[in-house]
Protein backbone atom coordinates (compact mmCIF):
# COMPACT_ATOMS: atom_id res chain seq x y z
CA UNK A 1 0.00 0.00 0.00
CA UNK A 2 1.17 3.34 -0.80
CA UNK A 3 2.70 5.45 1.98
CA UNK A 4 0.53 8.83 2.88
CA UNK A 5 2.09 12.10 2.30
CA UNK A 6 2.11 12.21 6.20
CA UNK A 7 3.92 8.85 6.44
CA UNK A 8 6.17 10.28 3.98
CA UNK A 9 7.13 13.14 5.64
CA UNK A 10 7.30 11.43 9.04
CA UNK A 11 10.01 9.36 7.70
CA UNK A 12 12.06 11.92 5.90
CA UNK A 13 12.30 13.79 9.29
CA UNK A 14 13.34 10.34 11.05
CA UNK A 15 15.71 9.78 8.16
CA UNK A 16 17.03 13.56 8.49
CA UNK A 17 17.12 13.05 12.56
CA UNK A 18 19.11 9.86 12.21
CA UNK A 19 21.47 11.23 9.43
CA UNK A 20 22.80 13.45 11.75
CA UNK A 21 23.67 11.83 14.62
CA UNK A 22 26.88 10.31 13.28
CA UNK A 23 27.94 13.84 11.85
CA UNK A 24 27.23 15.51 15.40
CA UNK A 25 28.86 12.54 16.87
CA UNK A 26 32.07 13.77 14.71
CA UNK A 27 31.76 17.45 15.86
CA UNK A 28 31.54 16.96 19.38
CA UNK A 29 34.90 14.76 18.87
CA UNK A 30 36.13 17.47 16.13
CA UNK A 31 35.52 19.96 19.46
CA UNK A 32 36.20 17.99 22.53
CA UNK A 33 32.92 17.81 23.52
CA UNK A 34 32.64 15.14 25.39
CA UNK A 35 29.33 15.84 27.51
CA UNK A 36 27.92 16.02 23.87
CA UNK A 37 28.68 12.94 22.75
CA UNK A 38 27.14 11.28 26.02
CA UNK A 39 24.01 13.66 25.20
CA UNK A 40 23.61 11.62 21.61
CA UNK A 41 23.37 8.44 23.71
CA UNK A 42 20.62 7.44 25.66
CA UNK A 43 20.36 7.10 28.84
CA UNK A 44 20.80 3.20 28.85
CA UNK A 45 23.33 3.71 25.71
CA UNK A 46 26.88 1.51 24.70
CA UNK A 47 29.39 1.99 22.73
CA UNK A 48 31.24 -1.28 21.93
CA UNK A 49 34.89 -1.53 20.58
CA UNK A 50 35.60 -4.67 18.89
CA UNK A 51 38.82 -4.99 17.19
CA UNK A 52 40.79 -8.31 16.43
CA UNK A 53 42.07 -9.23 19.42
CA UNK A 54 39.79 -7.74 22.27
CA UNK A 55 36.18 -6.07 22.84
CA UNK A 56 35.55 -3.33 24.80
CA UNK A 57 31.82 -2.11 26.30
CA UNK A 58 31.36 1.23 27.74
CA UNK A 59 27.72 1.31 28.94
CA UNK A 60 25.01 4.11 30.38
CA UNK A 61 26.34 7.46 30.59
CA UNK A 62 28.56 7.12 33.30
CA UNK A 63 30.46 4.36 31.59
CA UNK A 64 30.52 6.60 28.33
CA UNK A 65 31.56 9.42 30.19
CA UNK A 66 34.67 7.63 31.66
CA UNK A 67 35.48 6.70 27.77
CA UNK A 68 34.74 9.64 26.10
CA UNK A 69 36.80 11.53 28.90
CA UNK A 70 40.17 9.30 28.28
CA UNK A 71 39.95 10.28 24.37
CA UNK A 72 42.66 12.05 23.84
CA UNK A 73 44.93 10.45 25.94
CA UNK A 74 47.54 8.80 24.88
CA UNK A 75 49.24 9.85 21.46
CA UNK A 76 46.47 10.10 19.27
CA UNK A 77 43.57 12.91 19.44
CA UNK A 78 41.23 11.68 16.89
CA UNK A 79 39.86 13.71 14.20
CA UNK A 80 37.04 11.86 12.31
CA UNK A 81 35.24 12.21 8.95
CA UNK A 82 32.22 10.24 8.25
CA UNK A 83 31.19 8.84 5.13
CA UNK A 84 28.70 6.19 3.69
CA UNK A 85 25.69 6.53 6.06
CA UNK A 86 23.09 3.98 5.30
CA UNK A 87 19.51 3.98 7.44
CA UNK A 88 17.44 1.40 7.74
CA UNK A 89 14.40 2.69 9.47
CA UNK A 90 12.37 -0.38 11.60
CA UNK A 91 9.42 1.38 13.16
CA UNK A 92 7.84 1.67 16.64
CA UNK A 93 10.98 4.83 17.05
CA UNK A 94 13.34 1.98 15.97
CA UNK A 95 16.13 2.07 13.17
CA UNK A 96 19.34 0.93 12.18
CA UNK A 97 22.20 1.87 10.47
CA UNK A 98 26.36 1.10 9.50
CA UNK A 99 28.59 4.43 8.38
CA UNK A 100 32.22 4.63 7.94
CA UNK A 101 35.29 6.65 9.29
CA UNK A 102 38.55 7.75 8.85
CA UNK A 103 40.62 9.07 11.35
CA UNK A 104 43.35 11.73 11.54
CA UNK A 105 45.40 12.61 14.22
CA UNK A 106 45.70 16.27 15.80
CA UNK A 107 48.71 15.60 17.36
CA UNK A 108 50.62 14.63 14.69
CA UNK A 109 49.91 17.44 11.96
CA UNK A 110 46.53 15.37 10.90
CA UNK A 111 48.48 12.49 10.05
CA UNK A 112 46.16 9.46 8.84
CA UNK A 113 45.66 6.96 11.41
CA UNK A 114 43.53 4.47 9.86
CA UNK A 115 39.71 3.52 9.24
CA UNK A 116 36.76 1.50 10.69
CA UNK A 117 33.08 1.16 10.67
CA UNK A 118 30.17 1.68 12.91
CA UNK A 119 27.41 -0.35 13.30
CA UNK A 120 24.68 1.73 15.14
CA UNK A 121 21.39 1.14 16.18
CA UNK A 122 19.04 4.13 17.02
CA UNK A 123 16.00 4.78 19.30
CA UNK A 124 13.61 7.85 19.10
CA UNK A 125 13.02 9.14 22.80
CA UNK A 126 10.54 11.40 22.86
CA UNK A 127 11.00 13.36 19.59
CA UNK A 128 14.54 12.86 19.49
CA UNK A 129 16.75 10.26 18.03
CA UNK A 130 19.49 8.83 20.08
CA UNK A 131 22.36 6.16 19.88
CA UNK A 132 21.24 2.89 21.58
CA UNK A 133 24.11 1.40 20.79
CA UNK A 134 27.51 1.99 18.48
CA UNK A 135 29.82 -0.78 17.73
CA UNK A 136 33.09 0.15 16.07
CA UNK A 137 34.81 -2.18 13.92
CA UNK A 138 38.33 -1.12 13.20
CA UNK A 139 39.81 -2.25 9.27
CA UNK A 140 43.00 -0.37 10.18
CA UNK A 141 44.32 1.60 12.95
CA UNK A 142 48.33 2.69 13.42
CA UNK A 143 47.11 3.74 16.81
CA UNK A 144 43.68 3.33 18.35
CA UNK A 145 42.09 6.67 20.24
CA UNK A 146 42.41 6.41 24.37
CA UNK A 147 45.44 3.92 24.17
CA UNK B 1 3.30 27.30 -11.20
CA UNK B 2 4.24 26.30 -7.28
CA UNK B 3 4.76 23.09 -6.41
CA UNK B 4 1.85 21.73 -3.53
CA UNK B 5 2.72 20.32 -0.65
CA UNK B 6 2.39 16.42 -1.98
CA UNK B 7 4.55 17.26 -4.97
CA UNK B 8 7.29 18.47 -2.25
CA UNK B 9 7.66 15.42 -0.45
CA UNK B 10 7.43 13.00 -2.48
CA UNK B 11 10.11 15.11 -4.24
CA UNK B 12 12.07 15.01 -1.34
CA UNK B 13 11.70 11.22 -0.75
CA UNK B 14 12.86 10.64 -4.38
CA UNK B 15 15.43 12.79 -3.71
CA UNK B 16 16.85 11.02 -0.15
CA UNK B 17 16.00 7.38 -1.59
CA UNK B 18 18.61 8.27 -4.60
CA UNK B 19 21.23 9.69 -2.27
CA UNK B 20 21.27 6.75 -0.87
CA UNK B 21 21.71 4.42 -3.36
CA UNK B 22 25.94 5.36 -3.91
CA UNK B 23 26.13 5.07 -0.03
CA UNK B 24 24.37 1.19 0.28
CA UNK B 25 26.68 0.77 -2.79
CA UNK B 26 29.74 1.64 -0.76
CA UNK B 27 28.30 -0.25 2.02
CA UNK B 28 28.03 -3.42 0.14
CA UNK B 29 31.56 -2.91 -1.59
CA UNK B 30 33.30 -2.53 2.36
CA UNK B 31 30.98 -5.83 3.69
CA UNK B 32 31.71 -7.95 0.10
CA UNK B 33 27.98 -8.31 -0.07
CA UNK B 34 27.99 -8.44 -3.96
CA UNK B 35 24.28 -9.83 -4.03
CA UNK B 36 23.31 -6.78 -2.50
CA UNK B 37 25.31 -5.08 -4.94
CA UNK B 38 23.74 -6.24 -7.87
CA UNK B 39 20.41 -5.44 -6.27
CA UNK B 40 20.51 -2.07 -6.46
CA UNK B 41 20.44 -2.16 -10.06
CA UNK B 42 17.80 -2.95 -12.63
CA UNK B 43 17.60 -6.20 -14.02
CA UNK B 44 19.21 -4.71 -17.13
CA UNK B 45 21.57 -2.60 -15.11
CA UNK B 46 24.68 -1.62 -16.83
CA UNK B 47 28.06 -0.38 -15.28
CA UNK B 48 30.97 0.79 -17.33
CA UNK B 49 34.47 1.77 -15.75
CA UNK B 50 36.56 3.67 -18.08
CA UNK B 51 40.44 4.54 -17.30
CA UNK B 52 43.67 3.29 -17.84
CA UNK B 53 43.07 3.43 -21.60
CA UNK B 54 40.44 1.36 -22.18
CA UNK B 55 36.43 1.30 -21.45
CA UNK B 56 34.56 -2.02 -20.43
CA UNK B 57 30.90 -2.04 -20.09
CA UNK B 58 28.85 -5.21 -18.00
CA UNK B 59 25.75 -5.22 -18.17
CA UNK B 60 22.80 -7.64 -16.59
CA UNK B 61 22.57 -9.27 -13.31
CA UNK B 62 25.17 -12.40 -14.37
CA UNK B 63 27.56 -9.97 -15.62
CA UNK B 64 27.28 -7.62 -12.75
CA UNK B 65 27.54 -10.25 -10.52
CA UNK B 66 30.94 -12.58 -11.74
CA UNK B 67 32.51 -8.21 -12.46
CA UNK B 68 32.04 -7.48 -8.63
CA UNK B 69 33.16 -10.71 -7.13
CA UNK B 70 35.95 -10.21 -8.97
CA UNK B 71 36.94 -7.18 -8.61
CA UNK B 72 36.10 -7.22 -5.24
CA UNK B 73 38.44 -10.57 -4.61
CA UNK B 74 41.17 -8.85 -6.61
CA UNK B 75 41.39 -5.57 -5.31
CA UNK B 76 39.78 -5.54 -1.48
CA UNK B 77 38.32 -1.73 -2.39
CA UNK B 78 37.44 0.32 0.31
CA UNK B 79 35.52 3.07 -1.29
CA UNK B 80 33.74 6.58 0.39
CA UNK B 81 31.28 8.92 -1.81
CA UNK B 82 31.24 12.13 -2.37
CA UNK B 83 29.67 15.61 -3.31
CA UNK B 84 26.43 13.74 -4.56
CA UNK B 85 24.46 15.80 -6.98
CA UNK B 86 21.21 14.89 -8.44
CA UNK B 87 18.70 15.84 -10.97
CA UNK B 88 15.30 14.56 -10.79
CA UNK B 89 13.63 14.48 -14.36
CA UNK B 90 10.13 13.32 -14.08
CA UNK B 91 8.24 10.00 -14.90
CA UNK B 92 10.89 8.00 -12.41
CA UNK B 93 14.05 8.96 -14.13
CA UNK B 94 17.00 10.79 -12.65
CA UNK B 95 20.64 11.42 -13.22
CA UNK B 96 23.54 12.51 -10.73
CA UNK B 97 27.31 12.70 -10.24
CA UNK B 98 29.09 11.35 -7.41
CA UNK B 99 33.00 10.87 -6.54
CA UNK B 100 34.82 8.31 -4.85
CA UNK B 101 38.01 7.97 -3.35
CA UNK B 102 39.22 4.00 -2.86
CA UNK B 103 41.64 2.51 -0.46
CA UNK B 104 42.78 -0.84 -0.15
CA UNK B 105 41.63 -3.35 2.50
CA UNK B 106 44.63 -5.77 1.83
CA UNK B 107 47.03 -3.39 2.24
CA UNK B 108 46.61 -0.78 5.60
CA UNK B 109 44.12 0.72 3.56
CA UNK B 110 46.28 2.73 1.74
CA UNK B 111 45.28 5.15 -1.29
CA UNK B 112 43.95 3.05 -4.57
CA UNK B 113 42.65 5.97 -6.54
CA UNK B 114 39.91 8.14 -7.01
CA UNK B 115 37.12 9.22 -9.83
CA UNK B 116 33.42 10.00 -10.52
CA UNK B 117 30.14 8.07 -11.57
CA UNK B 118 27.71 9.36 -14.02
CA UNK B 119 24.36 7.75 -12.98
CA UNK B 120 21.24 7.07 -14.52
CA UNK B 121 18.59 6.19 -11.94
CA UNK B 122 15.25 4.96 -12.09
CA UNK B 123 12.17 3.97 -10.33
CA UNK B 124 11.01 0.32 -9.67
CA UNK B 125 7.89 0.27 -8.12
CA UNK B 126 8.29 1.97 -4.74
CA UNK B 127 12.30 1.72 -4.74
CA UNK B 128 15.00 4.00 -6.83
CA UNK B 129 17.83 1.64 -8.72
CA UNK B 130 20.90 2.25 -11.06
CA UNK B 131 19.84 2.23 -14.47
CA UNK B 132 23.44 2.52 -15.57
CA UNK B 133 26.71 3.65 -13.51
CA UNK B 134 29.43 4.89 -15.59
CA UNK B 135 33.03 5.01 -13.67
CA UNK B 136 35.39 7.36 -14.57
CA UNK B 137 38.75 7.31 -12.92
CA UNK B 138 40.69 9.92 -12.75
CA UNK B 139 43.62 8.58 -11.11
CA UNK B 140 44.46 5.15 -10.23
CA UNK B 141 47.57 3.72 -8.27
CA UNK B 142 49.33 0.71 -10.41
CA UNK B 143 47.56 -2.27 -8.39
CA UNK B 144 44.23 -0.86 -9.31
CA UNK B 145 44.88 0.12 -12.57
CA UNK B 146 45.97 -3.69 -13.12
CA UNK B 147 42.84 -4.56 -11.02
CA UNK B 148 40.63 -3.15 -12.88
CA UNK B 149 42.23 -4.54 -16.27
CA UNK B 150 42.07 -7.81 -15.12
CA UNK B 151 38.50 -8.10 -13.54
CA UNK B 152 36.42 -6.48 -16.26
CA UNK B 153 37.61 -9.21 -18.83
CA UNK B 154 35.11 -11.25 -19.81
Amino acid sequence: MAKSIEQMAGELADREAIRELPLKYCDCVWRNDMSGIVDLFAVDGEFITKGQKREHRASGREGLAKLYGGITQGPLTPRPYIHNHVIDLAGSGRATGRCYVELRNLKKDMEWVGAGWYADEYVKVGEEWKFKSRTFRTVYMSVMPGQ
Amino acid sequence: MAKNIAEIVTELADREAIRELPQRYCDCVWQGDVAGLVNLFVDDGVFTIVGNNKETTNKGRAELEKTYKAGLTTLTPRPYIHNHVIELKGNGRASGRCYVEIRDASNKLSWLGTGFYNDEYVKVGDAWKFQSRRAQMVHMEPKMAAGTTGTQEK
